[in-house]
């Protein structure tokens, strides 16, 4: 039984207005934040240190992803556009202009050769990383409503739609599944396994679904959602899920017991983003213009002896 | 226009390059020039037999003439250099068509003599084409050895002619190995294997001796001919063939021999006897020289005895008093029944053929109309005119066609007056052999009991056409290939508000069991999915439908299929109606139905499980009808449908007739009832009345609310002049709203965060404080709607937080 994060370590404020979104790298060691003031910006949250500012994006950044080699960060917001910035050298690589509203979520494939952008005009498209194309692969029309969240886990998409469905793409074997959450899917995430679903459901209910057979696993209640799009997310260890909340705290639940293991205070009110480390039970949450590195208690590479 | 996508079978034609025209004159023999591998001339001179030598024709090298280099003799005087002729050839002479050819061939001594072997042959025996005599036949079977059993043995052991027999290779090593251990082992081993082996002499003449045949001299070698089976075939044509070129060093022609021209066997020398023609009239064509053969050939012998000569047997003999006439015994008609002597009056030749059994009943007839009417050559337009007026007159007179009105006209159903009309419909069908549509007002078990009734009422006339007519009301194509067909039709085109409307009710049925937490088979749905070939392989999996050209859902397809602007896709509708192109499609096709199959099924159970539900749990049902109450506010009202379909055609206007149809039906059913239709217009009038008075309601609902709305945007408009800009950039009104700005300034973090590190206690209270705060504002916030907030939210962007900031900055500095 790995404890819970409980302390907060670090804070660090953005300076790049309002953060949107707070993302681990593949292997953690990074992490990269959306700013509404149109850039993404590059940290070492051990070290508090910013590496690089991504700018040239036309409206503020939504999400962002980093690819598994960590030489492409992703990013897609509200200038309807997918953007690719080179880590190293900071230049935009590609851009796609498909969309016709902004982008919600975006996320790489496992091999980083395909982006995947959700939008608010009911579409998910995928771009191919390596051709020089400026027309998507494909096109997800499937949804009747805005894609809010995306995610990628081997040969398996979901996208979490504003129509109250997610649905899962299975490319290996060429089917859609559809689930129904009753209201807006506001986060939708592989667990690190990828045999269950989290679904943060808009009305403050997040759900723990079952992939192959879409039953109910586990529902955990307590936070505030009424409004905006929170993230919610499963820890490393498989024990926690953490999810943001509107009344100024980042709820971790137990996963199997579903009660509430603590309850994270921020000087915010809403804590919208949030993301778990993918290697050991960290937690790092965007609010306002700062973002928190949250370790338990126990971490003794971060918080010393 | 892509050219390459108008073949549709084999390999087409490549693309004639626009700058290359095809000339019309064939090139001239003297524009043909040989040229070498470099490109450059190979014969000048004043005949094209000249040569080409050196570098471009001028001197050795590129360098120019490059004399040998001086060496001193004097290290190494004992030295002498070798010259060889390669040393004095061009690049050239040792290419493929040089005189000292490098590549390895096989010689004569190996194999079955190859391709020249065959070509050399005796002048006589070149012309065989004339001759077809045994002996030809015999010559492609018997070939000529050129050496006997014990010299191709001894060539296989090692042994080259012109050397002594023995151990070739121990003899040389005694020799060369002189005193070296190896060599003397060699030689003790060799002494004791053979003792009294004596080892091959390095030039041994070898003389050949050859069996002398005929009665001439020794060493007489006469021209004359032999046959295959003769004994000493093909010993002369050997012996004729010059056979002594040596299989090592330089052999052909340098000169006089053009690259275009096959090589001459010799032009100027070594040519032998096999060359010449040994008589002046081709062999085998004269009388005499078959002779010849004939008498020289003494392997066979005309045997003395004929082999069992043939048995003749006598002929029958017929008796003397026979006459070769047949005479018939006449049929004693008198002798037969009275009664059958009657009937047989009565019948005609077919009749009475067929009385006494003859089977060719059928040619008779056809050779009594042929007797009849000699045969005609008719047009089409001829032979249906004439079967009209044929049919015309055997319907023949008025009586006919009044009795005929009257079956047409039948009444089978007194009681029914809508049936009775439908039978009469039906009649009208079968005669014009139609398959009569299932009515609208009918159900598919409805219609197939009233068929029933319908089939059995008919008259023996019709329901002889009744096959004729189900064969028609069957699909033209095969199921395998409409439904795939039907599928990409069905998924062309969106169906109008019906469909969606059951699609709300599902979702509905979704939520409720989304409330009762009960996931799983209620809410999950699964669908065919076809991913995009790119997306499969960069997602490094093999595609799941191998050759389709679908993308995406086709069960959900807002859009049409993927577009491709070829000609190949203008085509590909022809194809895709025809027959399956390759495999793939096959099975494409196959798991297509299977999966609509499935689907179908599944909705099915959904439906079933669905009306389950329904039972089970009345409070539900009862928040449902709330929703379809307002549901139906949105359709058009009951009564326009009523209107148009007749009542009860609202809910089943599934069936896919033509508007047409539908039209004349409904003349047919309100000729038939006009009485309902007053009693329904009385109805609609009523409706009509209510409806009015709803919307009356809704509209002044409507007013109430706009006042209300236009008061609120005042207000807004008021507050929020100056970020008009703003707003008109983020078009985005719905799903989840964005996240907040930061209403909290670093300086308030930093507050926060000391007063948390201080008394816990304290800094609880503190912190509720502040959320009473923004509780209060929250509150004022959440009065007005959705959108205002967004607004509102992006109006405090940036600039609001900084100025927050700077302010709070200037507080501290001051």
């Amino acid at each position: 039984m790995s404890k819970c994060p409980t302390v907060r370590a670090k804070i660090i404020d953005c300076k790049q207005g309002a953060v949107r979104a707070v993302r681990y790298n593949v292997d953690g060691n990074y992490c990269i934040t959306c700013g509404s003031d149109k850039t993404v910006k590059l940290w070492n949250p051990m070290k508090n240190s910013l590496l690089k500012t991504y700018s040239g994006t036309g409206n503020e950044v939504l999400d962002a992803a980093s690819s598994s080699d960590n030489s492409q960060i992703a990013a897609g917001g509200a200038d309807r556009a997918c953007t690719i910035f080179d880590v190293e050298t900071g230049k935009q690589l590609r851009r796609w202009r498909t969309h016709g509203a902004q982008v919600n979520s975006v996320a790489f494939n496992e091999e980083s050769s395909v982006v995947f952008s959700g939008s608010m005009d009911c579409t998910m498209q995928a771009f191919d990383c390596r051709s020089r194309s400026e027309k998507p692969i494909q096109i997800f029309n499937e949804s009747t409503d805005g894609i809010i969240s995306i995610d990628v886990n081997g040969h398996e998409i979901v996208a979490g739609s504003a129509d109250g469905n997610y649905r899962i793409y299975n490319v290996r074997d060429g089917n859609m599944t559809l689930d129904y959450m009753g209201d807006s899917v506001n986060s939708i995430s592989f667990t690190p396994d990828g045999n269950c679903l989290l679904a943060g459901v808009m009305g403050g209910i997040v759900r723990l679904m079952d992939k192959s057979s879409g039953k109910l696993l586990a529902s955990y209640k307590g936070h505030q959602n009424t409004e905006y799009k929170l993230d919610c997310r499963v820890l490393q260890s498989i024990e926690h899920v953490a999810t943001g909340s509107e009344d100024g705290f980042v709820y971790v639940y137990s996963l199997l017991d579903s009660n509430i293991v603590s309850k994270l205070e921020h000087p915010s009110k809403v804590i919208h983003s949030l993301t778990a480390h993918p290697k050991k039970e960290r937690l790092m949450t965007a609010a306002g213009q700062m973002i928190y590195l949250w370790v338990a208690d126990d971490d003794t590479e971060v918080l010393g002896e | 226009m892509n050219r390459k996508k108008l073949s549709a079978y084999g390999q087409e034609f490549e693309d004639d390059e626009e700058d290359s025209t095809v000339s019309k004159k064939p090139t001239q023999i003297h524009e043909e020039i040989a040229t070498d591998e470099k490109g450059k001339r190979r014969f000048h001179g004043a005949f094209t037999g000249g040569f080409s030598a050196g570098y471009w024709n001028t001197v050795g090298s590129k360098q120019g003439w490059v004399p040998q280099e001086f060496s001193s003799s004097r290290d190494a005087r004992g030295d002498k250099i070798k010259q060889k002729a390669e040393d004095f050839m061009d690049a050239e002479d040792l290419g493929e068509y040089g005189i000292s050819s490098r590549t390895i061939k096989q010689t004569s001594a190996f194999g079955d003599g190859g391709s020249s072997g065959q070509k050399r042959k005796m002048a006589w025996e070149r012309d065989s084409e004339s001759v077809s005599t045994i002996t030809q036949m015999f010559e492609d079977v018997v070939k000529p050895v050129s050496s006997s059993i014990g010299v191709r043995m001894l060539r296989s052991m090692g042994w080259r002619e012109g050397r002594g027999i023995g151990l070739a290779n121990v003899k040389q090593k005694q020799h060369r190995g002189g005193m070296s251990s190896e060599a003397q082992f060699d030689r003790e081993q060799a002494a004791k294997v053979a003792p009294m082996y004596e080892f091959a002499n390095e030039n041994a003449i070898v003389k050949q001796l050859t069996p002398l045949s005929g009665s001439h001299g020794i060493g007489y070698q006469g021209l004359r001919q032999t046959t295959v089976l003769d004994e000493s075939y093909g010993r002369t044509a050997l012996a004729l063939k010059s056979d002594k070129k040596s299989s090592k060093g330089i052999k052909g022609q340098a000169f006089g021999v053009g690259a275009f021209e096959e090589e001459d066997e010799s032009v100027y020398s070594n040519y032998d006897l096999s060359q010449f023609d040994f008589s002046l009239d081709l062999a085998g064509t004269s009388e005499e020289s078959n002779l010849k053969t004939q008498k020289i050939d003494t392997a066979f012998e005309l045997q003395p005895k004929r082999l069992n000569p043939r048995k003749f047997y006598a002929a029958p003999r017929v008796p003397q008093n026979f006459r070769g006439e047949h005479k018939p015994i006449p049929m004693d008609v008198s002798r037969l029944p009275q009664l059958m002597k009657d009937d047989v009056k009565q019948m005609n030749a077919i009749q009475r053929a067929k009385f006494l059994g003859e089977d060719r009943v059928g040619a008779l007839e056809i050779g009594e109309m042929g007797s009849k009417k000699p045969a005609e050559r008719r047009s089409r337009w001829d032979i249906r005119a004439n079967e009209v007026e044929r049919r015309e007159s055997q319907r023949g007179g008025e009586a006919d066609e009044e009795r005929d009105r009257r079956l047409r006209n039948r009444i089978e159903f007194p009681d029914e007056p809508m049936r009775q009309a439908r039978f009469k419909e039906f009649l009208h069908y079968i005669r014009r052999g139609l398959p009569y549509p299932q009515p609208t007002d009918l159900t598919v078990w409805e219609w197939e009991w009233e068929k029933k009734e319908f089939e059995s009422k008919l008259t023996t006339e019709e329901r002889g056409m009744l096959p004729e007519v189900l064969s028609r009301a069957q699909p033209l194509a095969k199921t395998a290939i409409a439904a795939p067909i039907h599928e990409m039709m069905a998924s062309k085109f969106v169906k109008e508000a019906g469909g969606d409307l059951k699609v709300g009710t599902k979702d509905e049925d979704k939520l409720a069991a989304v409330k009762m937490e009960m996931f799983g088979e209620r809410t999950r749905q699964c669908f065919e999915w076809y991913p995009d070939s790119i997306l499969a392989k960069r997602f490094n999996v093999p595609h799941p439908f191998p050759g389709s050209e679908m993308v995406g859902v086709p069960a959900l397809q807002k859009t049409n299929w993927k577009r491709k602007e070829t000609l190949e896709d203008i085509g590909g509708i022809s194809t895709s109606i025809g027959l399956p192109n390759t495999a793939n499609e096959v099975e494409m096709r196959e798991r297509l139905l299977k999966s609509r199959a499935r689907r179908t099924a599944d909705e099915n159970k959904q439906k079933n499980s669905d009306d389950e539900e329904s039972y089970e749990d009345a409070d539900r049902t009862a928040d449902l009808e709330e929703d379809e109450n307002d549901k139906e506010e949105e359709k058009a009202p009951k009564s326009f449908f009523d209107l148009i379909f007749g009542e009860g055609g609202v809910g089943s206007d599934a069936s896919d007739k033509s508007d047409d149809e539908r039209e004349e039906e409904n003349e047919r059913q309100k000729a038939l009832k006009k009485r309902e239709e007053e009693l329904i217009r009385k109805k609609q009038e009523k409706e009509k009345r209510e409806e009015e008075e709803r919307e009356k309601i809704v509209r002044e609902r409507e007013k109430l609310e706009s006042n209300d709305r236009s008061e609120t945007r005042r207000d807004k408009d008021e507050d929020e002049i100056q970020i008009i800009e703003e707003i008109s950039t983020t078009t985005s009104s719905y799903g989840p709203a964005l996240p907040p700005r930061p209403s909290l300034s670093k300086d308030a973090v930093i507050q926060f965060l000391e007063k948390n590190l201080s008394k816990k206690d304290d800094s609880k209270k503190k912190h509720k404080k502040q959320k009473d705060k923004k509780h209060s504002k929250k509150s004022k916030k959440s009065k007005k709607s959705k959108k205002e907030k967004k607004r509102k939210r992006h109006s405090s962007t940036s600039d609001d937080g900084s100025s927050d900031d700077s302010d709070e900055w200037q507080e501290k500095k001051l």
